[in-house]
Order: structure tokens, then sequence, then C-alpha cells
């Protein structure tokens, strides 16, 4: 599960920086998506569309702006993705 | 009989553009007489009623599964104004089917849709593309389209940044005050349209205060700006737009972001986004506050089968843009990127030549009248917070 996890963050820092041009290790659990990234809502589309495709969850983009930090927006991937897992299971 | 003949004429205008999207462009005959296309998009499934008046009857849902798999549309001939030989320039509407709602959902299929769309341009033999809407946002400000068509690229950022000052400069005359003093706040400071903003108004105004989401590159602008001026500065919490005299909105942000809560009596707002930055409901409700829709010019001697504007004379600046470079015969990448102040008053000295005008006032509540501005100077502007603007 933990090897899981690190997987998919790993995955979901490339595709942040394939998005926003810049290197993996500039991406940590501790910046911030404004102050450090420089996210803007442009570049919002394109990630959450990246995730989308990659996991195959969709964070709306309310919510997306109200996190702060890539920890958190990989949080909110992971528990999504466990949501549904646990949905499919019972089905 | 009449809508049956219509029907039959779509049928085949649809079978003329397939015809386009497939074939190369040295098999493809040219269905189009013009310089310029503008490549628009539909905001919604009641906008392709403007086209295919049957699509008024059709679900959302397969609006949009007709929108993804469709291919451009050659929509009207846009004719005028006269170009610097007298003579009236040409160019078409052509229309992307995505819609925004699709655009901002798979920004990467957009892409490609959008230039799919461009070499249907190209292939109709047009020099020049000018990006509305979404189309111009989604493709990073035109920059994803250089070098993949080839035909110039321009998307209306420049004029949208021109009109937002030519609306204050008119405001300030009509209103009689002094911009000089003016406490003015820049939402969206490091967009295309809103860095060209930043770089000028700091000259102008007498304190400029910058806001926007990617704080990064805003302290980076706010750091290069202070080489040169005094009076920049920036905040983060939007409430603080309720101590400037004056708040120019030009977000990418597709929703409003100025709401009740951040408005005193005597602001004045100037909103360049599409769609509106400020809440609807405060331009029909508080008279206290003057909400400007920026964006739009008074173009002469144009025609157009399909509107291209508010009102028959009146263009979006994406189009307004495009128009100006097609007449001046300057057909080349124009508005691609960050626009740079010189690109603004290299265009103002055009666009005055061409004698293309701000448009009129008007917000989502209709057309300001003069009586409204004076109504407004008189029992707001005068006494609120404004007394720095030197009210005569």
């Amino acid at each position: 599960m933990g090897r899981a996890n690190v997987d998919l963050a790993e995955e979901a820092r490339v595709i942040l920086s394939k998005v926003l041009k810049i290197g993996i290790e500039e991406i940590k659990p501790e910046s911030n998506l404004q102050d450090d990234l420089g996210i803007d809502s442009p570049d919002f589309w394109d990630i959450l569309a990246g995730f989308e495709k990659k996991f195959g969850v969709r964070i709306k983009e309310e919510e997306a702006a109200s996190l702060t930090t890539v920890s958190e927006l990989i949080g909110t991937l992971e528990r999504k993705i466990a949501v549904k897992t646990l949905t499919k299971k019972k089905k | 009989m009449k809508i049956l003949f219509s029907i039959i004429v779509q049928f085949f205008e649809a079978l003329r553009d397939l015809i386009i999207s497939v074939l190369p462009e040295k098999l493809c005959p040219k269905f189009a007489e013009g310089e310029y296309a503008f490549l628009c998009h539909p905001l919604d499934v009641r906008d392709v009623g403007r086209k295919y008046p049957f699509a008024s009857h059709i679900s959302e849902r397969l609006f949009h599964l007709w929108a993804r798999f469709y291919w451009p549309i050659l929509g009207a001939q846009i004719i005028g104004p006269n170009d610097k030989n007298g003579r009236p320039s040409k160019g078409w509407v052509v229309i992307s089917p995505l819609p925004p709602s699709i655009l901002v959902r798979d920004p990467e299929y957009g892409r490609r849709m959008i230039i799919r769309a461009t070499k249907f341009c190209e292939k109709l033999g047009f020099k020049l593309v000018a990006l509305g809407g979404y189309n111009s946002i989604i493709t990073h400000d035109g920059e994803d389209l250089v070098g993949k068509a080839g035909l110039a690229v321009t998307t209306g950022n420049t004029y949208s940044a021109l009109l937002i000052l030519e609306n204050m400069k008119r405001l300030a005359e009509d209103l009689h005050f002094d911009i000089k003093n003016a406490k003015v706040a820049l939402v969206g400071a490091v967009g295309s349209v809103g860095m060209a903003c930043a770089q000028i108004l700091p000259s102008l105004v007498g304190e400029l205060w910058l806001m926007d989401i990617n704080r990064r590159a805003l302290r980076e602008l706010q750091s290069r700006l202070n080489g040169h001026y005094q009076n920049v500065n920036v905040f983060d919490d939007m409430n603080a737009v309720k101590n400037m005299d004056i708040v120019i909105t030009v977000t990418s942000t597709p929703k409003a972001i100025i709401y009740e809560e951040h408005l005193k009596s005597g602001m004045i707002l100037i909103d360049a986004a599409q769609p509106k930055n400020v809440a609807e409901d405060i331009a029909r409700g508080r008279k206290d506050v003057l909400v400007i829709d920026s964006g739009i010019a008074k173009v002469p001697q144009l025609f157009c089968e399909m509107s291209m504007g508010p009102q028959k004379d009146e263009v979006y600046a994406c189009l307004g843009e495009a128009l100006a470079l097609v007449c001046s015969g300057q057909i080349c990448d124009f508005s691609v990127g960050k626009v740079r102040p010189e690109q603004v008053w290299q265009l103002s000295r055009i666009v005055n030549e061409l004698e293309f005008r701000v448009a009129n006032f008007r917000n989502a509540g209709g057309f300001i009248t003069k009586d409204q501005l004076s109504d407004f100077r008189e029992r707001y502007l005068r006494n609120g917070i404004q007394n720095r603007l030197n009210v005569l």
C-alpha cells in the first residue's frame, strides 16, 4: 500500500513537472502551488486533466482552488482514487 | 419549404467544410476569399444555434458529443473596414466546435483541435488567424501555434490592454477626475493582458496594486517594476480591493471573483475578462459603484452576417486587433504570449489612423447614459474615497 502511494506521488509529480515545464526536483511536498510553483488557472486545467487521464479520477476545479501545497494536491488525489477503488469493490 | 432549403444548404456547407478538413492543401479548392480568419468557438449549445438553428433543440450531452468529433466550420464572411488603400478588407469567421466546457476539461485535446482548425484556415489561403476566447487561453496565448501552421497568429490581447487604458482615459474625461492620484488595483496582473497594463499604469496612476493567483510570477513582476517605479505594490487578499478607487479585472478565471463584499461606494470597476469577473448583480443592483465592461471597440464600415459584437458596428478586441493588422498591412505574428507595452503603443497608432474607437460604456445592466454617469459622479464619486481624484 505504502509503495503504491509513493509511485502515485511520483507519477503525479511527473505530470506537474510536464505541465509547469520545470524539473521534478523543484516539486517538493511542501512546495506552495502559487508561491513556489506559480500555478495559474490554465495550468490547473492541464494538471487536473492529466490526473484524470492517468488515474481515472477527476478533482474538480473548485476543490483544487482550495489546496495550497503539492502534498495537499496529491493527498486529495489519493483520497479520490481510494474512494473509487472502494466503490468498485462494493459493486 | 424555406426550412427544407435551409437544411439542404447547411448540409452542403457541412460537406464543404469536411472536404476542406480532409483534403491536402494543394488539392483544396479556395472556397473563401479573404486575408484572415477569426477562429472562435461556441459558448454552449445555444450558441451553435446561431449557425445551425436545429442545434437549439439538442441536449447539452449530444452537443458535447457532436463538438468532440465535428470538423471546423466556415462560418460567415466579414467585410470591412477599408484598408489603407481604401479597399474593404475581407476575412472569415471560422468556428472550432469545442466549447469552453470541453477545452477546460481536456486542454490537450482542445489544443490538437485548435491546431487542426488553424491548418483548416491555412488550407483556405488565409494569411492570419486571430484566436478568439478560450482558443487563445488554451494555446498559452497563441504560443502553442507558432510554427505549427503556415500563417501568422494573433490573440487580441494587445487590443484588450489598449481598450482598458482607453476606457480609463475616457472615464476620467467624462467624470472629470484626475487618475494621477488614483489607487488602482489590477487583478490578473501577470496574464498576457495584465502584464502590459502592469508595466504602463505605474506612470499614469498614483498607486498600483497588483494581484494574481500566480504569486511567484507576481513577486518577480513587482521586483522588476520596483526597479523603475516606487508606487507598485502587491496584495493577495481580495478584500483589499475595498480600499481602491479603480479596480481592473483581467483574469482567465471563467467566473466572477468580485462580489458585494469587495465593494465600496464610489468605486469604479473595469471588467476586461470574458466571461466577466465582476458579478452581474453588482452592475444591475448597485448604483453607487460604476461597472464598465471593457474589451469592445467600435469599428467603421463593418459587415458580417453573424453578430461579432454586442452591436452591429462593434467587435471584441480579439477580432478588432486582426482587423487593425490587416487594414494596416501588418500581417505577422503579433499578440503571442505576454503583451509588451510597445505593442500597445504601436497598435494605438494603427487603430487611431483607422478611426477605431472604444465602444460606449455598458455593463450587464445595459448602456450607461450620460445622466447615469453624472448621477454617479455627483452622488458617489465626490463623496467617496475619491478625494484623491480631485473631482471637479
